[in-house]
């Protein structure tokens, strides 16, 4: 399934969530939206399922043969809200079943995924339990498993992460590639962004409703204007106040005594960079590494401030 | 339709509890059985034979159980009690007059009202014998008249429907309370736990608010005839102990059908109120709104206002208003033969009022449903009521 996002627009009241958006999805892919705390991703979300509608735009999903529609049925997606909850004093199992049968499951068949995806979370064992006896992460997987329990052509996943410890948020990055491999074609926003960045396809950043970048992660980095970051190793020890900031060096901090950190202009020429380093400085090894989503993000908001 | 069936069934099943309600129940015939034993000790337990000193000259006969001695005419007050002790006695009767009486007691039990008893019914003899009164005439002067009432709707309706209308009221009343504990519960408790959105996501609002309406409903009715089998079995049980016959109840069965139909509708009516009413609080513990549950207390209030005249003007003008209609209309049934296009206009305006209640609630709880922090004013609900989803 496929979507296509035309120039939505959402306004509450007096603050404009949604200015002017469009992007697409493509069939298959983990795309991400990104951006600050109010930039419009869960307005976004919520009008791509339906809860709320643009006051303009359009919002085309595609399906197979060429079909098209402007609105989802329950049983074509899955949506993880960002505050989200589950009956904590029901048991598990019949939660998920019932979860699964309001998105058109029959019963048999609820039971039957109910189980699988709690083998698969390890927590087969707790499904007679109440939700409340469950720890926080735990009772995220079972909020991950109602979202996707009917097994839909599209998922929406609104902070997908939050809350969740390292190790259990690899374990929803490897449950979200398994759908992923399955077809299922997954939008989700997210502030983790090395998670992120090894998950998703393609991108799109916000900030204050707008899109600000776009694109794969090569797309956005071409497209962020952030050069290479250099990080060298001095053989003598050097102070942080001996390198300047010029038209070619956009930024320099200190590791320590002997390590120092250059992020570099975009047309920064880095042979004639090191060759004037060289002139005044021994250097014992250097490192080159493309800037990360992280500082894309920082720089992309910064820069909007 | 199947995705508010299973709505109104997840709400029912979340509220039907079967162990806790079988723990509650054989607790409370645990409770009556306590108390009927406790009655039952207390009754054969009751002191067989009392112990009574008499100062001066007693004309009453008392029955064998007051052994009575006599005591001298001279002792001082102060010393009665001290005799009391000494000689194991249970009181002392002093006779000033021949109907002025002084019990010196120790200690407060049954017997001194028998006594008291057979001391007024002895002088009521002695005064009516003094008057030259017999006791038929005093009958007659105490009841002077005799007047049977011919009722012609116990003809219709049955003659143990009375009891049966307020029952209905009583129970009815009972459900509507009910259920607007549990519409308030479930309701705000899937907003604090955030599921309406994903909820949202699955059915519409008024799919929602259909099947919660339903659902809650069928839980109140559950809890109505749990109670109303426990209170047969428990005056079963009375009936028996208690060696009566126990009357047979003599009600027509169309008069029942009748007053269920209004009892299962009204409920209904409420809780489609309470369902759009709840989802405008976020805190049932600090929301100034749960005072709405005194709206449904005043049917109930009026009703016993107009009880000895249901086929006055108010009672039939508001046995047709929905609002009220839900315990006037059963009132009336039970209390007469009302007028079939009566019952029926009822009815078609208490159908109507179920129809427009649901079409507002649903936009209430559709305004506020997925809005947390402030809770909306009066004025915002009135709005929200008003206004159409499109």
């Amino acid at each position: 399934m496929q979507l296509s996002v035309n120039q939505i627009r959402k306004q509450y009241a007096e603050m404009l969530a949604v200015d002017d958006l469009s992007f697409e999805v493509k069939s298959g892919e983990i795309f991400a939206l990104l951006g600050p705390n109010g930039a419009g991703k869960s307005s976004t979300i919520r009008m791509l399922i339906g809860l709320t509608y643009p006051d303009t735009g359009e919002i085309v999903f595609s399906i197979d043969k060429g079909q098209t529609k402007t609105q989802l049925v329950s049983a074509d997606f899955g949506y993880l809200p960002e505050e989200r909850g589950l009956y904590q004093e029901t048991n598990i199992q019949d939660t998920l079943v019932y979860m699964g049968q309001l998105k058109g499951m029959t019963k048999s068949d609820a039971l039957q995924q109910t189980d699988v995806w709690l083998t698969s979370f390890d927590l087969i064992e707790r499904k007679k339990d109440q939700l409340k006896t469950l720890s926080k992460g735990n009772q995220q997987k079972v909020q991950l498993i109602s979202a996707i329990i009917h097994r839909p052509k599209i998922v929406f996943l609104d902070e997908p992460f939050s809350g969740l410890d390292p190790v259990n948020q690899e374990k929803v990055i490897a449950f979200l590639q398994l759908l992923k491999h399955q077809g299922t074609t997954i939008i989700l926003s997210a502030h983790q962004m090395s998670l992120v960045e090894k998950l998703a396809d393609r991108f799109l950043l916000m900030n204050e409703g707008k899109a600000t970048l776009y694109g794969s992660i090569k797309d956005i980095r071409e497209a962020a204007q952030l050069g290479t970051k250099l990080t060298v190793t001095f053989s003598e020890k050097v102070v942080i106040e001996s390198f300047e900031l010029t038209e070619q060096v956009v930024q320099v901090s200190s590791i320590d005594s002997h390590n120092i950190q250059f992020t570099l202009a975009p047309q920064c020429h880095v042979p004639r960079f090191l060759q004037t380093m060289l002139a005044e400085h021994q250097i014992e090894s250097l490192q080159t590494a493309q800037p990360s989503l992280h500082d894309i993000y920082i720089n992309s908001v910064k820069g909007a401030a | 339709m199947d995705k508010v069936l299973l709505v109104a069934r997840w709400e029912f099943m979340r509220n039907f509890k079967w162990k806790q309600e079988a723990i509650g129940y054989f607790l409370m015939l645990l409770i009556y059985a306590a108390i009927f034993a406790v009655q039952m000790w207390s009754q054969s337990s009751t002191q067989k034979t009392v112990n009574l000193a008499v100062i001066g000259q007693l004309q009453t006969e008392l029955s064998s159980k007051f052994v009575l001695t006599s005591m001298d005419d001279n002792i001082e007050q102060q010393f009665i009690f001290e005799k009391i002790t000494e000689l194991s006695l249970d009181g002392v009767l002093k006779v000033t007059q021949s109907d002025n009486f002084t019990l010196y007691i120790s200690q407060q039990s049954v017997w001194q009202q028998e006594l008291e008893q057979a001391l007024i019914a002895d002088q009521k003899d002695a005064l009516l014998r003094t008057m030259d009164i017999s006791p038929e005439q005093l009958e007659k002067l105490q009841n002077p008249i005799s007047m049977t009432l011919v009722n012609q709707a116990e003809e219709v309706v049955g003659s143990s429907v009375k009891i049966l209308g307020l029952l209905a009221a009583i129970l009815s009343a009972m459900a509507v309370f009910t259920s607007f504990g549990l519409s308030l519960t479930s309701v705000t408790q899937e907003k604090q736990h955030r599921i309406t959105e994903q909820l949202l996501t699955c059915i519409n609002h008024q799919q929602w608010v259909d099947g919660k309406a339903l659902g809650l409903c069928l839980s109140s009715i559950k809890s109505l005839v749990t109670t109303c089998l426990m209170m047969a079995i428990v005056f079963t049980g009375i009936a028996v102990f208690s060696d009566g016959a126990g009357e047979s109840m003599n009600v027509s069965v169309t008069v029942v059908i009748q007053i269920l139909l209004f009892c299962v509708l009204g409920v209904l009516f409420w809780n489609y109120v309470f369902v759009g009413f709840a989802a405008t609080i976020d805190d049932p513990n600090h929301s100034g709104k749960t005072g709405l549950m005194l709206l449904p207390m005043l049917p109930v209030m009026l009703v016993f206002m107009v009880m000895g005249e249901p086929n006055g003007q108010v009672a039939k003008v508001l046995s047709l208003v929905p609002l009220t209609s839900i315990s006037f209309m059963p009132m009336r049934i039970a209390s007469m033969s009302v007028p079939i296009w009566q019952v029926g206009l009822s009815l078609v305006f208490l159908l109507a009022g179920v129809y427009y209640v649901r079409l507002f609630a649903t936009r209430v709880f559709r305004a506020n449903i997925t809005l947390f922090g402030k809770e909306p004013d009066w004025a915002d609900i009135w709005r929200s009521m008003l206004k159409s989803s499109s």
